[in-house]
């Protein structure tokens, strides 16, 4: 650790002077395999079931719009946002782990492809230009880390605001293992160029910054070379970054590229910078030839790999299905299963969960001996590393004591959940998982206090609905009371009706000529009603 | 003769010293007097303000309490029992889903003792929602009547349901129901709610 700190003191001291360096961060051995030696990256085939979760970036339940038994076709809207990785029929729509450190079923589609197995087909007209609705036609989700919906970067409010000053491409892998997106970059880099570019087209932004790590040499000449042949090198700025973890990370990726300091807990498209990943870039070009978002690339990798690769995996595909393809399937009982890179990732128990847009990576390790945690000695190791210059040590210390004031109070909303601090860490204390907790309790405890007012709403509008009743039923019975103190003697009343009867039926035979018995009851009946009529108000 | 002349020179500083000590102390006493007997002064002439200030007190501890609007406290919601501690000085541990937290914070927000939970008021459970087993439920709206938060949904001989994002959990559904259909089970753990478990 000591030699990795060295090296991220030089950085910082020869790195270039337009772009700060990251506070913080790690520099570690450059690691990635499995990168594509004869610049195409594989197919996967199609398997004979994929499983699609119904959730968003927020992890919420997302109502389905289709049911089981029906047929989709490839790029088919299967929720809001969710498209049909591949043509097939539904089977069913069930409870699915999914790969997610909660380890939680969520309901899922299940598509039965081995009818037709179609992946990867145009199934939209091309555009000549990029449009949100297009990008929101074909389910286009970030595929950096947190899955979020692209066309939502855009459009905040709801249409896209010509306001975009910056663009940022982040093409910053930095992550070792990870190789996902530089395998992308040497093998499409003319096409990434044209993504760019229309993604720039679309947005109408004013500066675009493509940052990539200057030890990716390939990736920045495949880049460089497409660049020339193009008008877009006017356009596109490179920004070479020093290989330090995380440089990826987007908020302090943004802060250094732009020289803004971005207020806790505000998004970047606030303040009219737009950051989205390489891959997720090159998904939007494909949208606009009519390809909806049905694949991503993954690298699988580890020491208990036989051959790592980066391979083009159709979402929805389950990790068991991407490591028996890929020839890698773990034998060894002291094999983990990882999702993601070795220090933002998570272990999996059970291999039978889907490939989502954000997994990313798949390593197979030995397990990893769990060193005694002991107390924190104070060396201050962590606030050193931390990229968003944060006092872990002092984080931690209100975190396990679940004072969320304190924890608040020093940035618990503007930790990353990068982990560096956790790979520095003397006393191995697990600071990472502590602020994932401590910030869960937060997010429960604001929950808990939106769900307090709105049943405090309700009670009230239910109390003052009742109260309007009450006073309705009130006067409803006050005038009934009135009504019956003014009713005089239903005996004498019924009396003075039959006296009442009695007048005409002995005057009218005189009078009038042969009446029929029939008329003169309907007479006296109506004379009858109207008497009624008269007394009752 | 010296000796008791001494003695009583010294008796006469003493006492002198006394005096003057207690003469200083005596100031910020009457000072505290006169503070409360001008606030009370000013509380009768500018009563409007006192009330709002009173208000405020209650909204604020209103919003502490947990608006299950359960009247386990006695009182028939949480705004009434936030009154009642105001107005009426009712003790403040008598709010079973506040439980301890809630007690602890009223305490520091109003200066009492933070006393244990009243048992005689129930006791602190985890989250709960109510669950119809509509198979059973007859239609008779006795439930819908009694929640408070309108987080029962149906008519007259129709099945009745619950929103479960809208139910407190209280409990005042189920004396009401007459086929005993309606049971509370703990809130159930969705993907958004799931939170990372704290490191041992």
């Amino acid at each position: 650790m000591a030699k990795a700190y060295m090296k991220t003191f030089l950085q910082r001291l020869l790195s270039s002077p337009q772009t700060p360096a990251l506070a913080g961060g790690l520099a570690l051995q450059r690691n990635k395999p499995g990168l594509p030696a004869g610049g195409v990256i594989a197919t996967l085939s199609v398997p004979a079931t994929v499983c699609i979760p119904l959730t968003n970036y927020k992890r919420e339940f997302i109502q389905p719009r289709v049911h089981a038994g029906q047929h989709v076709r490839c790029g088919d809207l299967l929720a809001k946002g969710i498209v049909a990785s591949c043509t097939g029929e539904i089977i069913a729509i069930e409870l699915r782990r999914i790969a997610h450190p909660s380890e939680m079923r969520v309901p899922c589609i299940i598509i039965d492809t081995s009818s037709t197995g179609e992946a990867h087909t145009a199934v939209h007209t091309p555009l000549s230009t990029l449009t949100i609705e297009r990008i929101k036609q074909c389910g286009v989700q970030g595929l950096g880390g947190a899955g979020f919906a692209t066309a939502d970067k855009f459009n905040a409010t709801g249409e896209l605001s010509n306001t975009i000053e910056t663009l940022i491409i982040n093409a910053v892998e930095c992550e070792p293992v990870i190789s996902c997106d530089e395998a992308l970059m040497m093998s499409e880099a003319v096409n990434l160029v044209k993504a760019i570019t229309s993604i720039i087209d679309m947005s109408g932004c004013k500066r675009c910054i493509l940052a990539i790590e200057d030890d990716k040499r390939q990736a920045i000449a495949a880049l460089q070379a497409a660049l020339h042949c193009t008008e877009a090198r006017a356009l596109i700025e490179l920004q070479l970054l020093a290989p330090v973890y995380p440089s990826g990370a987007e908020r302090p990726l943004v802060q250094r590229l732009t020289g803004v300091q971005l207020p806790s807990g505000i998004p970047p498209s606030s303040l009219n910078i737009v950051c989205i990943n390489i891959g997720t870039a090159y998904a939007a070009w494909q949208a606009q030839l009519g390809y909806p978002m049905t694949s991503r690339v993954v690298t699988v990798a580890g020491e208990h790999i036989n051959r790592a690769v980066n391979v083009r995996v159709v979402l929805g595909t389950s990790i068991t299905e991407v490591l028996k393809q890929t020839g890698n399937t773990p034998t060894r009982k002291d094999s983990r299963v990882r999702v993601g890179g070795p220090l933002s990732g998570f272990d999996l128990s059970d291999l039978n969960v889907p490939v989502t847009t954000t997994t990313h990576c798949i390593t197979v390790d030995p397990v990893r001996k769990q060193d005694p945690v002991l107390p924190c000695i104070r060396c201050n190791a962590c606030s050193e590393v931390c990229p968003v210059d944060l006092l872990p040590q002092q984080l931690h210390w209100f975190a396990t004591a679940d004072d969320q004031q304190g924890s608040l109070r020093f940035g618990l909303m503007d930790c990353i959940e990068c982990g560096c601090c956790d790979a520095v860490c003397p006393s191995n204390i697990a600071l990472t998982q502590t602020f994932r907790y401590a910030k869960g309790l937060h997010r429960g405890a604001q929950t808990a206090s939106l769900a307090a007012t709105e049943s405090e709403n309700r009670y009230r509008l239910r109390e003052q609905r009742e109260t309007e009743r009450a006073a309705i039923r009130k006067q409803k019975r006050e005038a009934a009371r009135a009504r019956l103190s003014e009713r005089v003697d239903p005996i004498a009343d019924a009396l003075l009706r039959v006296r009442g009867k009695r007048k005409p039926s002995l005057d009218q035979p005189t009078k009038t000529s042969e009446p029929s018995p029939g008329s003169s009851l309907r007479v006296n009946q109506s004379d009858d009603d109207k008497n009624d009529r008269d007394q009752s108000p | 003769m010296s000796t008791g002349l001494a003695v009583l020179l010294f008796i006469t500083l003493i006492s002198l010293v006394g005096m003057a000590l207690s003469w200083l102390s005596r100031p910020s006493g009457d000072n505290n007097n006169q503070d409360t007997t001008s606030t009370d002064d000013a509380g009768t002439s500018s009563n409007g303000e006192s009330t709002r200030n009173i208000d405020q007190l209650i909204e604020t501890v209103n919003e502490k309490l947990p608006q299950t609007q359960c009247a386990q406290c006695g009182y028939p919601g949480c705004r009434p029992y936030a009154t009642a501690i105001i107005n009426e000085d009712v003790a403040i541990n008598q709010c079973p889903p506040g439980g301890d937290v809630l007690i602890r914070e009223l305490a520091t927000l109003l200066g009492k003792e933070a006393l244990p939970l009243n048992s005689a008021f129930g006791e602190n459970k985890p989250a709960q929602i109510a669950i119809i087993d509509e198979a059973v439920c007859i239609g008779c709206t006795l439930c819908i009547a009694a929640c408070p938060v309108d987080a029962i949904v149906g008519a007259s001989r129709l099945m009745h349901t619950v929103i479960s994002d809208q139910c407190t959990g209280c409990e005042l559904c189920l004396p009401p129901c007459p086929v005993d259909c309606i049971d509370l089970i703990e809130q159930p753990v969705t993907l958004s709610r799931w939170q990372w478990p704290k490191p041992t």
